[in-house]
């Protein structure tokens, strides 16, 4: 029954290759997180007792937090544009949106910290024009990450966003400003929520991808932006330390896997009207 | 007659070099049903849609209740609508859609659930209010997007072919529906449509549309029986031309190739014009009985039962086709066969001589 039905041949390439290249590692990786030194919790226990492993999982939270939100507050009037410009306008915006993809994202990280540090242009700039006199400190912090996050991820917020708009007829935002609401209260009570689901799913995308982030915050981070990809990298490069980091990325995953699951619960939810 | 609720003085929209709509002079009386009638694109959402306050007019002015509309933006207009595809809200239940202009209104809770109650008793959907808008069938919906159109008493209901996504049966009743709505609330409505026939059963007048100009305005039966012009004969029903210049003009009456007709509008000896008769006003003969104050003679093309009625399509002898149309009772008396030949007659004060243009 199974070997003649047509679907089960097409996605088993797909399945075999999520097998080997994703199921087994990942039950190495479990394997090793509890059974190393000796079987049981403790490097579950190393990272949530560790003042210094949570401070890596809370700015692993916040930076992908921020990130995301910063990615909304831009993308969202750049998807606007788009879905409501002229289509030659429109192919242009799509192709600007879509050229970060064509550069490796190392070559882009390094490109901001040639822009952005002391001796970078925008420094000389401001000196130039005698706007500062110190140069400001734009990378090895914050700043520097959320802005190469921000730039490389904005694309993954834009198109959800973008199929979700283009399918919203405009009447919906006409007949409420005709029943008696002025334009922000149609933005508010009608337009953003039924941009909602564009919204999470861009959301989802950007925050999840954020979550391992591992390039960028490394070069364009300072020493308080370590990221859990970044710890995961460090434990087995410098110390050699599987467990801890298999327990690590096991975390990331879990942690990751919540998230995809209680948005997708929200949108079904919101889909029955509740 | 009372002052207008709506008055529309030389409006005008243009798109760069294009006029949408131009010369609109309108009074529209309180309680009126008005049928803005035309193809697309001959201006009528268009105006509809400067009532609205969607697009500002480039001339002229609009009144309502004697106020100028210009400086008032859409949503302070108290103008209710029905959007062709109802707009409902998809993420809103049908009672959160019908309390929407309320809550804008910041009307008290209490008060907006029983205006709410109201508003779905008044369009038959009492108890329905917890669904959520795709859970209702097209009339449904069409239902819902009236109550929230008038749930808050706008001075004016504006519908944009609220029919035009229903079928045909679903379509009747719900002209009805409209109709005996309006006559309940006595709202003043402006309704736009292409169908002719939705115009002719809903409306107590009609403006034709053509070329983003009003070609006439009246009644139905007006509009039926004395069209002002070849547009308008040929839109609103069926109507045989026969194309000639003008003879024997005087006040009211002319000639055209020889046969009397009412004259519409000035037109000089000479001009080119067309005889324009319905279908249902020529009276077929299988010879010619005298007594007649017009006749044409030509060859029977075809015959189609319709039921009630049969169609003949004849030839005349110049090539001109027209359309006679008899009662089943009468078609039986006439018998006649394609290939025979046939006499038409009518009498001079059904048919209408019009500009030809």
């Amino acid at each position: 029954m199974l070997l003649r039905n047509r679907a089960f041949w097409l996605v088993l390439p797909a399945v075999l290759l999520i097998g080997i290249c994703f199921l087994y590692p990942v039950t190495w990786l479990l394997q090793r997180s509890v059974s190393e030194p000796v079987w049981g919790f403790q490097n579950y226990q190393t990272i949530f007792g560790r003042s210094i492993y949570l401070g890596v999982l809370w700015n692993t939270i916040s930076i992908a937090g921020t990130t995301t939100t910063l990615c909304a507050l831009f993308g969202f009037p750049v998807a606007y544009s788009m879905v409501h410009s002229k289509p030659l306008l429109r192919r242009v915006l799509i192709f600007v949106v879509l050229i970060p993809f064509w550069t490796s994202i190392l070559v882009r990280s390094f490109a901001w910290l040639v822009i952005l540090q002391g001796g970078g242009i925008i420094n000389d700039l401001l000196i130039g024009i005698g706007l500062i006199v110190e140069p400001l400190e734009l990378v090895y912090n914050r700043f520097g990450v959320l802005l190469g996050m921000v730039q490389v991820l904005l694309p993954f917020m834009i198109f959800p966003l973008y199929s979700v708009m283009a399918r919203i007829d405009e009447s919906y935002f006409k007949a409420a400003m005709n029943l008696g609401a002025n334009p922000i209260r149609a933005f508010l009570r009608v337009y953003l929520p039924l941009c909602l689901p564009g919204l999470l799913t861009g959301a989802m995308l950007v925050f999840i991808i954020s979550l391992g982030y591992f390039i960028t915050p490394a070069l364009l981070g300072g020493r308080g932006d370590i990221m859990i990809a970044q710890l995961i990298f460090d434990r087995i490069d410098e110390f050699g330390d599987w467990p801890l980091a298999s327990a690590l990325a096991i975390v990331l995953l879990v942690g990751t896997g919540l998230l995809f699951v209680t948005v997708n619960v929200l949108l079904k939810l919101r889909g029955r009207g509740v | 007659m009372t002052d207008p609720i709506l008055k529309l003085e030389n409006v005008r929209k243009s798109y760069g070099a294009v006029d949408a709509a131009r010369d609109i002079n309108l009074d529209v009386a309180e309680g009126e049903f008005l049928t803005f009638l035309g193809p697309s694109g001959s201006g009528k959402t268009t105006t509809l849609m400067m009532v609205a306050g969607f697009t500002q007019p480039t001339d002229g002015k609009i009144a309502l209740e004697g106020k100028p509309l210009d400086p008032i933006p859409v949503w302070k207009r108290d103008i209710g609508m029905v959007f062709q595809h109802y707009a409902l809200f998809p993420h809103m239940s049908v009672a959160q859609n019908v309390a929407f202009p309320l809550e804008m209104r910041a009307v008290a809770k209490a008060d907006r659930r029983k205006r709410v109650d109201e508003a779905m008793d008044m369009v038959g959907l009492a108890g329905f209010g917890a669904r959520l808008p795709k859970e209702l069938s097209g009339g449904q919906q069409q239902r819902v997007a009236l109550a929230r159109a008038m749930v808050f008493k706008p001075r004016l209901l504006l519908m944009d072919e609220p029919l035009g996504a229903l079928d045909k049966k679903l379509r009747e009743h719900m002209q009805l529906e409209i109709m005996h709505l309006h006559k309940n609330m006595g709202t003043t409505v402006l309704y736009v449509t292409h169908d002719q026939e939705e115009a002719l059963v809903m409306s107590d007048r009609i403006a034709v549309f053509q070329n983003g100009r009003i070609e006439q305005i009246g009644s139905p039966l007006a509009l039926y029986e004395a069209p002002e012009t070849k547009f308008v004969a040929d839109f609103i029903g069926e109507t045989n031309f026969i194309a000639g210049r003008v003879e024997t003009a005087n006040n009211s009456t002319a000639r055209v190739r020889g046969m009397g007709g009412q004259l519409a509008g000035a037109l000089d000896n000479g001009t080119a014009a067309v005889l324009a008769i319905r279908p249902e006003r020529l009276h077929l003969h299988s010879a010619n009985t005298g007594g007649h104050d017009n006749i044409l003679t030509g060859t029977v093309k075809e015959l189609i039962y319709l039921g009630q009625s049969r169609k003949a399509i004849i030839t005349l002898e110049d090539g001109t086709e027209v359309v006679a149309l008899e009662h089943a009772a009468q078609a039986e008396i006439t018998a006649l066969e394609p290939g025979h030949s046939a006499t038409l007659s009518f009498r001079s004060k059904d048919a209408r001589i019009l500009a030809d243009v």
